[in-house]
């Protein structure tokens, strides 16, 4: 198992236009890492510099400690899995999923052997001498991943493998890739741009904005504790609250909304500096860290109007008005019955989980929705 | 109508040429009459058995040069950056529209017995280069006109495989000739096996080049032309020209089992273009090799042209004396070969526009595919015969009353007709295809007539493809020989029957002359048609 490192990776394409823009990550051994991002974000254009389809125009790519950037692709002992599978046409799926024995000049005994325990592995016993044009999606891009792991490389990378499949298949099949991986023990780096993907999956994810890493952390982290406004927006439902800030400390917040409201917060995003006493902030909570209720709370609450009601099952989504014409959507597990449209009830945003954000960052929450 | 016109032109000639090929001259066609007398000279006399093996020998040799020649340059335009590609493209396009015979005497004054390079090479170094004439000088001719026609293929496979495969195998450690010996030559396998039948093709039914290179080297349209002209034996011209066919059929079934095998079907299609290499050894090499190809491909064209305009020439580099003197021999006799030429070229060019068109709108917005198969199929016909064997097929059907046309410009017209509608009818059915039948719903929802809807809508969007086309029909027209020289009489003698008449007499200056001003009206089509058509180029002169 090797180390997959990143160091001051740069690549600017005829143009001047920077895909990927100075960034640095290491990847523990073993694990699974992903990419994560908004399409035209830099995630391919990273992966395909670490498999050495793009030569970076400056910084390095280490297998544990070992500079790899001047080796050619074929150098580099990786498996590669394409969204568009790349399964050559020409060939059985057998001699698809020899290819890589044949060129490491295994012999016939052992590439037999290799290639039907990479079949089992995937679970496609028997269909050796088909061609691929004669696989489901599924099974194509199965074949895809049992050819890029049959010679164990040392690194394997998945650019959008489960893109071309239909909604079922991707979360069964992400879930197959990830035991596999596991059981394998390989070192894999996974572009995607299906957050949920991502936070299933990962070991690691990094997610990418105009060619830089906004966070690198693990899948939890990236979800609950956000470190800018890009990320909390583009993973999952966000929040955002224009509000003043009333006084820090070393543990949290007290800020105030627009009617006036105190709302306690329990992490603040950046550094300390960039916030002031009686200056703007923007404030963060997922829609189901609060709790409403139509009768009055202990702690400080929002009042607010209910605009819109979606029973899911699960949970039930409202849409809620604040007194400033702010909507926020937040969802309970608990239906509030006998509340309607146009109803007054109070929300209360769970202090541990509230986070303000520097106000200039404003602008991200945009970027994201467009 | 569409019907009537193939089954009466296409179908019809061919079908009697096959019957005529069964009975014995001057008798009728009847059951009774049916006998292998026509073919039996092919197992008793020496001078057929000769023939068609010359006629296989040489095309099969055809084919390999052209390969060789082809593939290369193909992967050189493809996937190597050098500058100029679309120049390159244009130019390599040439050899395959400029008439294989003009380029083909010009090998006479390079190579001939008194040849430049011949007599040059005996100053020197003392030593006798073989002859010209025979199998080594129609094959060089030959292939050298034909290579295009391959690397245009291969370069439009090329260019749209997957750049993913290589990469995938890139990444599983195939260094380059690995990738090239195991993805990329079997993905474009196929392609070449198609350029080869269509090259085998040409090659075997090629009269003009073996007639001028040939010398006592006889291939099987030399025979036909001997029966034709010589004896006026019809019925073994028709006997010859299936045997003609009958060996491109057997090339066509051996190409489509073998590629059969690895018929691959590209799954996906990315719009990302192939990486290109950069290495400047790489991009030197291929530049070296495209410009040497390419100009050993045109100086016969270029040599016909300094031939046209010199007046003394022998033995030396340059001619030492130019001037005007083969033009003014020219101008003196009749221009009528060449007006001749420009109204047959042109009737029959309108005739394919207008047609084709017709054909492929038929065929693409028909509602059966059953129809759009027999229609591709009685369309393609004429266009993997040889032209000889077109113009036997369509003289035996046409020479008793009631349709007697043979001698009249009408059946040379109806002959380059039913053998350039190909060209445009191919073009059209792209067009037609890449164009959303929607917007033909759309017009005919507003209320326009199924007539407007044509002239207002498919019309304009079709008519670059149509015009690029039938340049391309006129050019290659102008310059027809072989089906021409079975059909013309002495009032429609056409540019290409009067140069091969001056060669015969060996005028090689007038000669020239024609054939340059032929090579002007060819490159100038060729320009147009280049501008309006752009890269879809190779994919009309493929065979089958």
């Amino acid at each position: 198992m090797v180390q997959l490192r990143v160091k001051d990776l740069v690549k600017e394409f005829p143009g001047g236009v920077r895909a990927v823009d100075n960034i640095n990550f290491v990847i523990p051994p073993g694990s699974l890492f992903t990419l994560l991002g908004p399409s035209g974000c830099g995630k391919t254009t990273t992966l395909r510099l670490i498999a050495g389809l793009e030569t970076p125009t400056s910084g390095q790519v280490f297998f544990d400690e070992e500079d790899y950037t001047s080796y050619p692709p074929f150098r580099r002992e990786i498996g590669m899995v394409f969204q568009s599978y790349a399964l050559f046409p020409h060939m059985t799926v057998y001699e698809n999923v020899a290819y890589g024995l044949r060129i490491r000049n295994a012999s016939n005994a052992e590439i037999e052997k290799r290639v039907n325990s990479a079949l089992e592995l995937v679970g496609l016993p028997g269909v050796s001498d088909r061609k691929p044009s004669q696989l489901s999606g599924g099974q194509q891009q199965r074949i895809a991943l049992a050819r890029a792991i049959v010679y164990d490389p040392k690194v394997l990378l998945l650019d959008e493998p489960l893109s071309n499949l239909d909604a079922k298949l991707r979360i069964y099949m992400r879930q197959e890739i990830k035991n596999i991986q596991e059981t394998a023990g390989i070192t894999t780096a996974y572009v995607t741009h299906d957050q949920e993907e991502a936070l299933s999956i990962s070991d690691y994810i990094a997610v990418m904005d105009s060619g830089t890493i906004a966070q690198f952390d693990k899948p939890y982290n990236v979800y609950e504790r956000p470190s800018s406004v890009f990320v909390a927006a583009f993973i999952g439902q966000a929040n955002f609250l224009e509000v003043e800030v009333c006084s820090l400390s070393s543990t949290g917040a007290h800020v105030a909304a627009k009617d006036g409201s105190i709302v306690e917060v329990g992490r603040i995003a950046g550094e300390k500096s960039k916030f002031r006493i009686g200056e703007k902030a923007l404030l963060f909570f997922r829609p189901e860290r609060v709790s409403l209720s139509k009768e009055p709370m202990d702690k400080t609450t929002l009042p607010c109007e209910v605009t819109g009601i979606l029973f899911l099952g699960e949970t039930t989504k409202y849409s809620l008005k604040l007194s400033h014409d702010e909507e926020v959507m937040v969802s309970v597990s608990k239906r509030l019955e006998d509340v309607g449209k146009g109803e007054k009830v109070n929300l209360l945003i769970t202090p541990s989980d509230a986070t303000i954000f520097p106000f200039d960052q404003k602008a991200a929450i945009e970027e994201v929705t467009k | 109508m569409v019907f009537v016109v193939l089954a009466l032109f296409i179908i019809y000639p061919i079908g009697k040429m096959v019957l005529m090929s069964f009975v014995k001259p001057d008798q009728p066609i009847t059951i009774s009459n049916l006998t292998m007398h026509n073919f039996r000279r092919f197992s008793s006399s020496n001078l057929y058995k000769q023939a068609t093996l010359n006629s296989i020998k040489v095309s099969l040799a055809i084919v390999f040069f052209s390969v060789l020649l082809g593939v290369p340059m193909a992967f050189v335009v493809s996937r190597i950056d050098i500058p100029g590609k679309d120049v390159i493209s244009s130019l390599a396009t040439l050899p395959i529209i400029l008439p294989p015979f003009v380029g083909a005497y010009s090998w006479i004054i390079l190579r001939g017995r008194n040849g430049l390079i011949t007599s040059f090479v005996e100053k020197l170094l003392g030593i006798t280069l073989p002859s010209i004439y025979g199998a080594r000088g129609i094959t060089l001719a030959m292939c050298l006109g034909y290579w295009p026609l391959v690397s245009l293929m291969v370069q439009g496979a090329l260019s749209v495989a997957d750049p993913f495969l290589e990469e995938s195998a890139e990444v599983m450690g195939a260094g380059f000739l690995r990738r090239l010996r195991t993805i990329v030559l079997p993905l474009v396998s196929p392609t070449i096996g198609a350029a080869a039948v269509t090259v085998f093709m040409r090659s075997i039914g090629g009269f003009g080049v073996p007639a001028i290179l040939g010398g006592e080297y006889y291939v099987l349209p030399t025979l036909i032309f001997f029966q034709v002209a010589g004896y006026f034996n019809l019925n073994a011209a028709c006997a010859i020209s299936l045997v003609c066919i009958l060996f491109s059929i057997i090339a066509l079934v051996i190409m489509n089992y073998v590629t059969a095998k690895q018929k691959a079907v590209t799954m996906t299609s990315t719009t990302r273009e192939v990486k290109q290499i950069t290495h400047p050894a790489a991009k030197f090499f291929g530049m070296l090799y495209v410009v040497l190809l390419l100009g050993i491909s045109l100086a016969p064209h270029i040599t016909v042209v300094i031939a046209a305009f010199s007046e003394v020439w022998a033995g030396t580099p340059l001619p030492t004396k130019m001037g005007l003197g083969n033009f003014r021999k020219v101008f003196a006799g009749s221009m009528n070969p060449l007006k001749n030429s420009l109204v047959l070229a042109l009737s029959a060019t309108l005739l394919c526009a207008f047609f084709g068109t017709l054909v492929a709108h038929t065929a693409v917005r028909g509602k059966t595919a059953r129809g759009r198969w027999l229609i591709d199929a009685t369309v393609t016909i004429p266009f993997i015969l040889p032209g000889m064997v077109v113009g036997v097929a369509l003289l035996s059907a046409f020479i008793n009353p009631p349709l007697f046309l043979a001698g009249t410009g009408i059946i040379i017209i109806i002959s380059y007709f039913v053998r350039r509608m190909p060209y445009v009818f191919r073009s059209a059915v792209g067009a037609l295809e890449g164009l959303d039948p929607m917007l033909e719903q759309a017009s005919s929802i507003m209320g326009a007539s199924w007539a407007t809807t044509f002239r207002k809508v498919t019309m304009p969007l079709i008519t670059p493809s149509i015009v690029a086309s039938s340049m391309i029909t006129f050019t290659t027209l102008v310059g027809e020989l072989s089906s021409t020289m079975i059909l013309y009489s002495a009032r429609w003698k056409t540019i290409s029957v009067a140069i091969y008449e001056f060669l015969v007499d060996d005028a090689l200056g007038p000669a020239c002359v024609l054939g340059s001003i032929v090579n002007v009206v060819v490159l100038v089509g060729m320009l147009v048609a280049n501008k309006l058509l752009g890269q879809k180029m190779g994919s009309m002169f493929k065979a089958g």
